[in-house]
């Protein structure tokens, strides 16, 4: 599941915003009095997202321009979908945050609820080629941040830097046993097609075994399958695991513990998850929900959102940093030139490959 | 002893029998057992691999319970479109996965779609990924709600034998439309399992069974962990083996067949060779085990059974045998039952004793003299023999008869006679020294008086076990006999009596007891004849008269028996009238060996048991006999005259028979006479007058015979009811006597007062005829007119006297010897 940086929900101006309707339209006296009716109603959302995902000081602004509180339900990083679906059906949640590939099962679920994008106008602040990429998702999907899988390491443990999928899937003989894979099928098999050169979205039977083949001919020098960013942590910390995948903003939180790890998004090219917010299908506050989502459209809070979440990705400037993590001068490239791609859900048949395959790697026995 | 040998034999037998028994049982058994060690060995075995299959089926069908139940599945399979959810199918994929790793028996799982498509599969170790077709059974699953499949197969992968089962997913379609929403199958399940995994088993099999083997139905081979099985010639054999038994390159093997399912056969097979090895050994083993147990148990059983009953029992027999010998004390304090039964047994030894001692006494003991008694006396003799044997030493004894007694019992009553014969006990005793006596047999209380025994009546024994000589022997009877010389007090009255004693000596005379006992006997009567109040030595004459007098009896009771005693008649004539009255029948013995036996010797001993009324009786019939003979051929009746013996006076008995065989004969009793001699009717005075009168009240004559010779007064003579007098022939032998003449003339003319009939007998000379006729005597018998004649000469003799009316003899009769 795509990791979602912290950001920042801003307060909007309430003045500014009855001003702006003054100007363009000549609403009647009713529709005035009813828009101040509903936004003295209207004075709290309910945010249905992971407790640090949300920059406090975004929220802030957007309460303190709004006059709206920002009451926040955090979901555990652990959870599971079902847990989400759950609290999400059964509380007053008006706002969750998603990951891109969530949306369509979501929204065919009826769990979430259709966007009226012209109260999204700042949507032209993300970037043209953004829009483009998740064109698929923006009847139901403001993004909010964007996630790289990539590899985390000991810096100083590896002292030369690693810039390729080899430092896992070709090891070294030094990293042997010293290796951390994800247990998550699609991100583990993913980077190994691109260490092939080839793309999941697409892989045939045979590239398909390839990567089983090769998976299985590393199994033995891997130590752990996991991607709970604790066990995670704590192996990298221990030194018991020297390599690891991981997501940029995992790498950012072990640094808060561990200065010396540093993540990398390989050069063979990775995928990346956007997670964006949704408004609930049973939520009674939507004209707000709207506003708290346009105001995170902002070009200011873009900003906020990228640096207080150091996303490898710009939504504002369409461009992709690729070692986001490490100390060295930021590499960026425009994400039209980059190797990342945005992960969405394969198809089902490749699916069961890929599931055969992982359950072949899950249910071989164990080094 | 006996017991023990009898017990010790038991034992034998039965430990024999116990043997041979258990030897044919063990045999039995192993063949028995063998065989159906086989069968139960194979339906083990069968058991064993049968719970294995159903274990991997029933681990099979829960798991496929768990997915085709579980929510996850259900949402999975709601509808095709959500099948095509990647992100569904993941979580399903990976559900499925969990389930492979928390049952690690099952190889593998797939589900397919209803269009055929594979949709997930997971399993270990498996490298093909090639997409497997969907199969025939599975379209079967789809076809058919509600049924399971299991299947042998091999897999497609790792070409290896596999137990498979299907199960079908069913849900509610979701159609929308007026029907009611119906159940379809969306998925079909396959569990897979390798049955090598199924039937592996922590412990190694034994040699002597194969590991399980499935076919189909035609004998294809479907699984098979032996390589044996893999040859076709096995697999076919095994099919069709009769009894289950079949051989294939020598060995042979045992197969039991079970359908586990239909078309799967599962054979569990076993080596007969080392199976009926091993349990050979282990029945070798056990009848050693079996066979040393079985010997040992008779021993330790026979010892305890010694210990516990036997010499209990010993102790029991020594006491039984032998009245001196107690119980064993330590066996009587036992508490068991043994102990509870030898308690019984002194208890009731002693009572025997006790008993025995008191029937010995009254056995033993005359009641009267409180002497040893008759049945007493051959212990008493046999004891002293034995000492005198011993000691070689003589042996004498002494028979003593009372001279007298019967008349001071006749003369002061029987209490009277019974007193004396004690205080004749007691004189006798007194004379009898200590060493004269002998106690061994009875007991102390009796040991003073044993060596003198009353044999009965008036007859006592004395036993002198111990004489120098025949004169000690002698003084000792004269010391008896001098000591009843002075008179005994019968209460007040004085009575004299003697006693005649006969003494035979052990072993001089005889060595034999019994008779030595005859001989006493015989020399006693000596004794008696020489004049009474003497002792008599015997010797070997008194032998001989005694065994003449034996050897009589003998032959009279052979006579008599055997009908053998003849009755011949002598003619009573009237010489008057020179006409036949009667005949006197006479009883006649002609032995072979003795010749003519008189009736002097022979009726006095038939007159000592009842033979004498047999002989009466026989003579009384003749009597009749010839009198109707004699009616008939000379239409006269003749009297028939027979004599009576005193014994038989009291007898009355006797009487009624006479009368009874009287009338048998239809013969008138006035024609037959009794003749009963004056001397014995002058005894038996009483009797004989009752006995006249019996005999006169049945209608017979009666008549006196030999009188004249008896202790009769004239006097008496009228109180006698008889009807004739026969006058005894000493009178006619002195015919010329004047005394003689005298007394005849008395009598016959009493006689004529008396009205009775005369009766001359012994009349033998013309001179004795002619007195008679003088005197006009009624009747006349004697030599003069016959002899006695034998019955079939009577009716010639008549014939003859009556032709001729001679009184001439007949010289041609056969003559009485």
């Amino acid at each position: 599941m795509g990791q979602i940086n912290k950001m920042t929900v801003i307060n909007s101006n309430t003045s500014t915003y009855l001003k702006a309707t003054i100007e363009k339209s000549a609403c009647s006296l009713l529709f005035l009095s009813l828009c101040l009716f509903e936004a003295a109603v209207a004075d709290s959302l309910s945010i249905f997202a992971g407790e640090d995902h949300l920059s406090p000081s975004v929220i802030q602004q957007f309460q303190n321009k709004f006059g709206i509180k920002i009451r926040l339900i955090p979901y555990s990083r652990m959870s599971s979908r079902e847990e989400r679906i759950e609290k999400l059906l059964n509380t007053d949640i008006d706002l969750i945050l998603l990951d891109n590939t969530a949306v369509n099962d979501h929204a065919k679920h009826g769990w979430i609820g259709e966007l009226n994008n012209t109260w999204l106008p700042n949507r032209k602040n993300i970037h043209r080629h953004w829009r483009e990429q998740l064109s698929a998702t923006h009847r139901y999907l403001v993004p909010y941040s964007g996630d790289a899988f990539g590899l985390i390491y000991r810096a100083d443990l590896i002292t030369t830097p690693l810039v390729s999928w080899s430092a896992v899937f070709s090891h070294t003989q030094a990293l042997h046993g010293k290796i951390l894979l994800s247990d998550q099928p699609v991100e583990l098999l993913s980077s190994v097609m691109r260490y092939l050169h080839q793309d999941i979205q697409s892989a045939t039977g045979p590239q398909m075994r390839a990567a089983e083949k090769l998976l299985m001919n590393i199994r033995p020098s891997v130590r752990h399958f996991t991607s709970d960013l604790r066990a995670v942590t704590e192996h990298l910390a221990s030194g018991n695991v020297w390599v690891a995948q991981g997501f940029s903003a995992e790498a950012k939180t072990i640094q808060y513990s561990d200065p010396n790890v540093e993540f990398v998004i390989p050069t063979e090219g990775s995928f990346y998850y956007v997670d964006g917010f949704a408004i609930s299908a049973q939520s009674q506050n939507v004209r707000q929900a709207h506003r708290f989502l346009n105001f995170l459209m902002r070009k200011t809070v873009l900003r906020q959102i990228r640096e207080y979440l150091n996303s490898p990705v710009s939504f504002r400037s369409g461009r992709v940093e690729l070692d986001s993590s490490t100390k060295r001068p930021p590499k960026t490239l425009p994400i039209q030139q980059s190797p990342l791609r945005l992960f969405t859900q394969p198809e089902i048949t490749t699916v069961r490959r890929l599931m055969s395959t992982w359950h072949t790697l899950n249910t071989s026995e164990k080094p | 002893m006996l017991l023990r040998r009898k017990i010790t034999f038991l034992v034998l037998i039965i430990t024999t029998i116990f043997l041979v028994t258990a030897g044919l049982s063990v045999v039995t058994f192993i063949q028995t057992y063998t065989k159906a060690s086989q069968t139960e060995e194979a339906r083990e075995l069968r058991a064993a691999w049968l719970f294995k299959l159903n274990t991997a089926h029933q681990t099979a069908y829960s798991i496929s319970d768990l997915i085709v139940k579980d929510e996850i599945t259900k949402r999975y399979y709601r509808n095709e479109e959500n099948t095509k959810d990647s992100r569904l199918h993941m979580m399903f994929s990976n559900y499925i996965a969990d389930l492979i790793n928390v049952f690690p028996d099952v190889a593998e799982i797939s589900l397919y779609l209803a269009d055929g498509q594979e949709d997930i599969r997971v399993a270990f170790d498996v490298s093909n990924k090639e997409e497997i077709q969907r199969s025939e059974i599975i379209s079967r699953i789809f076809e058919k709600p509600h049924h399971d499949v299991i299947n042998i197969e091999i897999h497609e992968d790792f070409e290896a034998p596999v137990l498979r089962f299907y199960r079908g997913i069913e849900m509610l379609s979701e159609i929308k439309s007026p029907q009611r929403p119906v159940m379809q199958t969306v998925a079909t399940v396959r569990m897979t399992l390798l049955l090598d995994q199924v039937f592996s088993s922590s412990t190694p099999l034994p040699a002597s069974q194969l590991g399980p083997m499935l076919i189909d139905d035609s004998g294809k081979l479907l699984y098979s962990s032996a390589p044996e099985a893999l040859s076709e010639e096995f697999r076919t054999q095994a099919m069709n083996a009769t009894q289950g038994i079949f051989t294939v390159d020598g060995k042979s093997w045992f197969v039991d067949r079970y359908e586990w399912r239909p078309g799967i056969l599962l054979l569990s097979i076993l080596e007969l060779d080392a199976l009926s090895s091993d349990i050979a050994e282990a029945m070798i083993a056990l009848s050693f085990s079996g066979l040393l147990v079985l010997l040992l148990l008779p021993l330790a059983l026979g010892l305890l059974f010694r210990h516990m009953v036997l010499l209990p029992l010993y102790s029991l027999v020594r006491a039984a045998d032998d009245t001196e010998s107690d119980i064993d004390s330590k066996h009587l304090n036992r508490d068991d039952e043994i102990g509870i039964l030898l308690k019984a047994f002194a208890s009731m030894r002693k009572s025997l004793i006790q008993q025995n001692l008191a029937l010995r006494n009254q056995v033993y003991k005359d009641g009267l003299t409180g002497l040893p008694n008759r049945n007493a006396l051959p212990h008493i003799l046999e004891e002293s023999a034995k000492r005198s044997r011993k000691l070689k030493i003589e042996l004498a004894l002494m028979f003593l008869d009372l001279d007298g007694f019967k008349q001071v019992n006749d003369a002061h009553g029987h209490s009277s006679g019974d007193l004396l014969l004690k205080l004749v006990a007691e004189r006798v005793s007194g004379q009898l020294r200590n060493n004269d006596q002998l106690y061994h047999f009875l007991d102390d209380e009796m040991s003073l008086e044993a060596s003198l025994v009353r044999l009965g009546g008036d007859e006592f024994t004395v036993v002198l076990p111990d004489i120098r000589s025949r004169s000690n022997a002698r003084k000792v009877a004269h010391r008896i006999i001098s000591s009843m010389e002075s008179p005994f007090d019968l209460e007040g009255a004085e009575v004299f009596v003697g006693c005649s004693i006969g003494i035979s000596l052990f072993p001089s005379d005889t060595a034999d007891l019994e008779e030595l006992i005859q001989f006493a006997d015989a020399a006693m009567y000596e004794a008696k004849r020489r004049g009474k109040m003497q002792a008599v030595l015997y010797d070997g004459t008194m032998h001989n008269s005694e065994m003449a007098q034996m050897e009589i009896s003998k032959v009279l009771h052979h006579a008599v028996t055997n009908d053998e005693v003849e009755s011949w008649f002598q003619p009573k004539i009237d010489p008057v009238t020179n006409q036949i009255h009667g005949f006197e029948a006479l009883a006649r013995i002609q032995s072979k060996k003795f010749g003519f036996i008189s009736p002097a010797k022979f009726i006095p001993i038939a007159e000592r048991s009842p033979m004498i009324d047999v002989i009466t009786l026989r003579c009384l019939e003749n009597c009749c006999r010839l009198q109707k003979h004699l009616e008939i051929e000379f239409e006269e009746c003749f009297q028939m005259s027979l004599n009576l013996s005193p014994r038989q006076f009291s007898n009355r008995e006797l009487f009624e028979q006479l009368n009874e065989t009287v009338q048998r004969y239809d013969v008138d009793p006035k024609s037959i006479e009794f003749e009963v001699t004056e001397t014995s009717i002058m005894e038996y005075k009483d009797l004989g007058k009752d006995l006249l009168k019996t005999l006169k009240g049945f209608g017979f004559k009666t008549s006196l015979d030999d009188f004249g010779t008896g202790y009769s007064s004239l006097g008496h003579l009228h109180d006698f009811p008889v009807d004739s007098l026969k006058i005894d022939r000493l009178f006619f032998e002195n015919i010329e006597d004047r005394a003689s003449q005298s007394i005849l003339e008395s009598v016959l003319q009493l006689a004529r007062n008396l009205n009775l009939t005369v009766v001359a007998e012994g009349i033998e000379t013309a001179e004795q005829m002619k007195y008679v006729q003088d005197r006009e005597v009624d009747l006349v018998q004697g030599y003069i007119y016959s002899r006695p004649l034998q019955q079939s000469d009577v009716i010639e003799f008549v014939r003859l006297f009556k032709q001729t009316q001679n009184l001439k003899p007949i010289v041609n009769a056969t003559v009485d010897p």
